[in-house]
């Protein structure tokens, strides 16, 4: 039992969070003057049905902001005006506050969330300014009070059913005729929601007591669509055998089926009614009912109410299923051995040498297109689209320029863009902290703007885009830019570059990168520690992207995350160095070509370089870099690749190029630390381990010449 | 599942002994999740030297230790009649090359001897304790520190 009460509640947390994003989507909406009346009402459902859920599992403090949430809304949706700036600003903190409170309730934390109280008392005052007719708030607050109240005003009463209000006084001769009042209440029950109330008074004491007699009568208020004969001719049978009483009203807006628990009013027993007859004369309301099956009803109705029927007009969303990430990761994982043993299965096919035009070869065709296929398929499922990670970004937007006290808002583009889920979540982290410098340091406070003839408020642009089978997500932002002589001069000033040193304007605005770099001036709360953009760049490059970042002074600044669409497969060239095969991401490369002795050029003592359309690129021997031999001396005939290293270029040397093929990344396991200069292994086609090398890290531990002789003399050593 | 099968029975535990160099260790069973025989591994580039490399373990990349090396012993020269252990330590795989399995074989738990203070020999800190049995001195390996390379190299 306790099970499926975890079940009902992960299920709860999981609903919740994708009723947050619709509530995000029309608080933007709202934000963005976009909003129609469907949009608040959308809104409205959001906040309600996670407070339905909360009380079902008794989140106190979620409970308490949705219902506060929820009221101030209603007041919103009651006008049916779209709110100011400053309410959608609060509603929006309440929403970030709520997302908050979730995550808390799901590692069963209930301690206050910061800003919980100021954000319950803006509510407050914002609910005591707008205010409504007290009915609505009362018959919400008692929803909220109590998580059992079944709450039959939500369900179904909005329509103008009328109300019939029936008055059955059975007298002596009913029960000698064989009739029964119960067939006669329940019947009712079969013609909508009804409400009984049982009149004892007449009962006698015992002694006077005739069982053959009725003492008792009912009044029961019938909540239908049937008109008045339909409510009649229930009553046929006994129409002559009692005092019978029908009269009709409109249904009034005040009313509230909300029963006091404590009267012997007869009531259904649980939110099923509608559908069974209930037991009539079940005198009191089943607070008896055991805890676990009152939850599982109300967690149940919260589920109902998550779908009112308005919702059908709204466009339909795509069906889905929720499954365990485990098994999307297992699913890739066993898809990923198919490719391999495929590629097993070719090799060895291959070797039997077999007539190349028999029929197997054409069939092995097949099936690697097919294993090929199916890979895609399974990667897509685990893509998924940046929205979330964008309405991520909007909250960090809207905390920053409060604190900041910058006025500042997120454009986004291409929300629906899908990556790979592990990559959306490593990118969380860098995303935080570029925009956060960009309101901090890039994006002037409004004075300044005005004076720069910029709108006050300040724009930052957000966008996602698939471009040649990577993803590139652009963070820009209209502020004051980046001074590059301030760059400079600090980096001299730290020390970090040479003072004779003279930059590219790209390698400038690089150094932001650096470790240890801070280009502000001052140190505030938000950023500018001198921490940051170089584990922006780790954090990005370890997800095999690259980011970039362009700026112009008082225009603004362009950061460029470029990344790959998966990070389970790639595509590679196997090469072979000192017998070891190795691949290397094709993403890397630029072309391959084979060195001739006049291209190369000496530098110094030991330092080669190789002149390529004008250019001279260093030459790196991958062999020795990877300490498998000394550095060659001779590279004439040797094999080249050009690797690109953002806007530097330099030159690979392998020995054989073997194929270029689509690999399978395997992690390697981090139990006897890292390897430099190496990201991960496949298995190739022969069963046998190549590793997957990144050259860029391979350049960063050998490049610099010190480092370089320093590894070579503790090899000899 | 290592910690569940000690509390069941406390009074034996199960060992899987093997040589390494000449010399006999052992670890308990529980760890030990296949035998295999050697295979050309794959080398890994600026790793320790006491890393043999990888290879291939039905799909998973397995870190091969070379046991001899991490020991402070001559590296073994690896042949097909090696053994690589796969064992499981702290949710992780590895395999550990050695020379050959000799035994398993089961002994009370009280039965080990403390490891006398002999000073600290390179290959000392993995080893927990000792036990005789008819002659043969085995020595009882802390596969935790084999494995937890900066715990040791900070050691």
């Amino acid at each position: 039992m306790s099970a499926s009460i975890a079940e009902i509640r992960d299920s709860f947390f999981q609903e919740c969070t994708s009723h947050l994003e619709a509530l995000q989507d029309g608080l933007s909406e709202i934000e963005n003057g976009t909003a129609n009346e469907e949009t608040i009402h959308e809104v409205f459902r959001a906040v309600h049905s996670i407070k339905g859920g909360a009380a079902a599992f008794d989140i106190v403090t979620l409970v308490k902001l949705a219902h506060r949430f929820e009221t101030a809304l209603e007041a919103v949706r009651s006008k049916q005006a779209t709110p100011d700036k400053k309410a959608v600003k609060l509603f929006l903190r309440a929403c970030d506050l709520l997302g908050d409170l979730l995550r808390l309730a799901g590692t069963e934390n209930t301690e206050e969330p910061e800003g919980f109280r100021t954000c319950l008392s803006e509510l407050d005052a914002y609910i005591q300014n707008n205010a409504e007719s007290p009915v609505k708030s009362k018959s919400t607050e008692k929803a909220a009070s109590n998580a059992q109240d079944r709450e039959i005003t939500s369900v179904g009463i909005q329509q103008a059913e009328p109300i019939f209000d029936i008055i059955f006084e059975p007298n002596s001769e009913i029960f000698p005729s064989g009739n029964e009042p119960l067939y006669v209440l329940k019947s009712l029950y079969e013609l909508g929601h009804v409400t009984v109330t049982c009149d004892t008074s007449k009962i006698p004491c015992l002694s006077d007591l005739n069982p053959e007699t009725s003492y008792l009568s009912w009044k029961v208020e019938l909540l239908t669509t049937c008109d008045l004969d339909e409510v009649r001719e229930v009553f046929d049978f006994v129409e002559d055998l009692c005092v019978l009483n029908i009269s009709e009203r409109q249904q009034a807006h005040s009313h509230t089926p909300n029963l006091d628990l404590r009267s012997n009013r007869v009531t259904e027993p649980d939110s099923n009614a509608e559908q069974q007859p209930a037991e009539p004369f079940q005198i009191t309301q089943p607070d008896a009912l055991s805890r676990q099956s009152s939850v599982k009803a109300s967690a149940e109705k919260a589920r109902f109410e998550s779908r009112p029927p308005e919702e059908i007009t709204a466009p339909a969303a795509k069906p889905t299923v929720r499954v365990d990430l485990d098994r999307v990761d297992l699913l890739v994982n066993q898809i990923g051995e198919l490719v391999i043993n495929q590629a097993v299965l070719a090799q060895s096919i291959a070797t039997t040498g077999l007539n190349k035009d028999a029929s197997i070869f054409a069939a092995l065709e097949d099936f690697s297109q097919l294993a090929s296929d199916l890979q895609d398929s399974v990667m897509m499922i685990r893509a998924q689209p940046v929205k979330t990670l964008f309405q991520r970004m909007a909250r960090v937007v809207r905390e920053t320029s409060r604190t900041t006290q910058k006025d500042v808002r997120l454009l986004t583009e291409g929300e629906s863009t899908e990556i790979d889920k592990t990559v959306i979540e490593g990118l969380f982290d860098p995303l935080t902290h570029i925009i956060r410098n960009a309101i901090d340091h890039g994006i002037e406070c409004p004075a300044e703007r005005s004076e720069c003839g910029k709108p006050e408020i300040g724009e930052i642009h957000l966008t996602a885009r698939h471009k040649s089978g990577r993803v590139t997500i652009e963070i820009s932002d209209d502020g004051r830019g980046i001074n590059r002589s301030e760059i400079l001069r600090k980096a001299k000033e730290t020390g970090l570059v040479d003072q004779s040193a003279k930059l590219s304007i790209s390698e400038v605005d690089n150094l932001l990168f650096l470790p240890g770099f801070s280009s502000s001036n001052s140190i505030s709360n938000v950023s500018g520690r001198g921490v940051g953009l170089d584990i922006v760049r780790n954090s990005i490059a370890a997800m095999g992207g690259r980011i970039f970042v362009t700026t112009t002074e008082m225009k603004g600044t362009v950061f460029n995350i470029d990344l790959p669409l998966t990070l389970a497969v790639q595509d590679g060239l196997v090469v072979e160095v000192s017998h070891n095969t190795h691949v290397i991401p094709l993403s890397n490369i630029v072309e391959t070509l084979i060195l001739k002795n006049s291209d190369i050029h000496l530098f110094g003592s030991s330092t080669k370089m190789i002149k390529i359309r004008d250019k001279f690129l260093p030459i790196i021997d991958l062999g020795a870099a990877l300490g498998y031999r000394k550095r060659k001396s001779h590279f004439d005939g040797c094999i080249v690749l050009l690797i690109a290293q953002e806007e530097n270029y330099f030159a690979l040397i392998v020995d054989t190029i073997i194929e270029q093929r689509q690999v399978v990344i395997k992690a390697l396991q981090n139990n006897i630390g890292t390897c430099p200069g190496v990201s991960g292994a496949t298995i190739l086609g022969d069963g046998k381990i190549a590793l997957i090398l990144d050259p860029i890290d391979i350049v960063k531990t050998t490049a610099p010449q010190n480092r370089f002789r320093k590894e070579e003399f503790s090899l000899a050593g | 599942m290592h910690e569940t099968n000690k509390l069941d029975r406390p009074a034996d535990s199960e060992l899987l002994s093997f040589w390494v160099n000449g010399q006999e260790y052992t670890i308990d069973v529980m760890f030990v999740r296949e035998l295999r025989g050697w295979s050309k591994s794959t080398p890994l580039p600026h790793a320790p030297d006491f890393v043999h490399g990888v290879i291939n373990l039905r799909g998973t990349i397995l870190t091969v230790l070379d046991l001899a090396c991490r020991l402070g012993l001559r590296p073994i020269n690896a042949t097909e009649r090696n053994v690589i252990i796969v064992a499981e330590i702290q949710g992780e795989i590895v395999g550990l090359l050695v020379d050959r399995v000799s035994d398993i074989f089961s002994i009370p738990t009280n039965s080990q001897q403390a490891l006398p203070d002999i000073g600290s020999g390179s290959g000392q800190r993995f080893v927990t304790a000792i036990l005789t049995i008819e002659d043969r001195l085995i020595r009882v390996l802390d596969l935790n520190a084999i494995v937890n390379v900066d715990a040791a190299n900070a050691a």
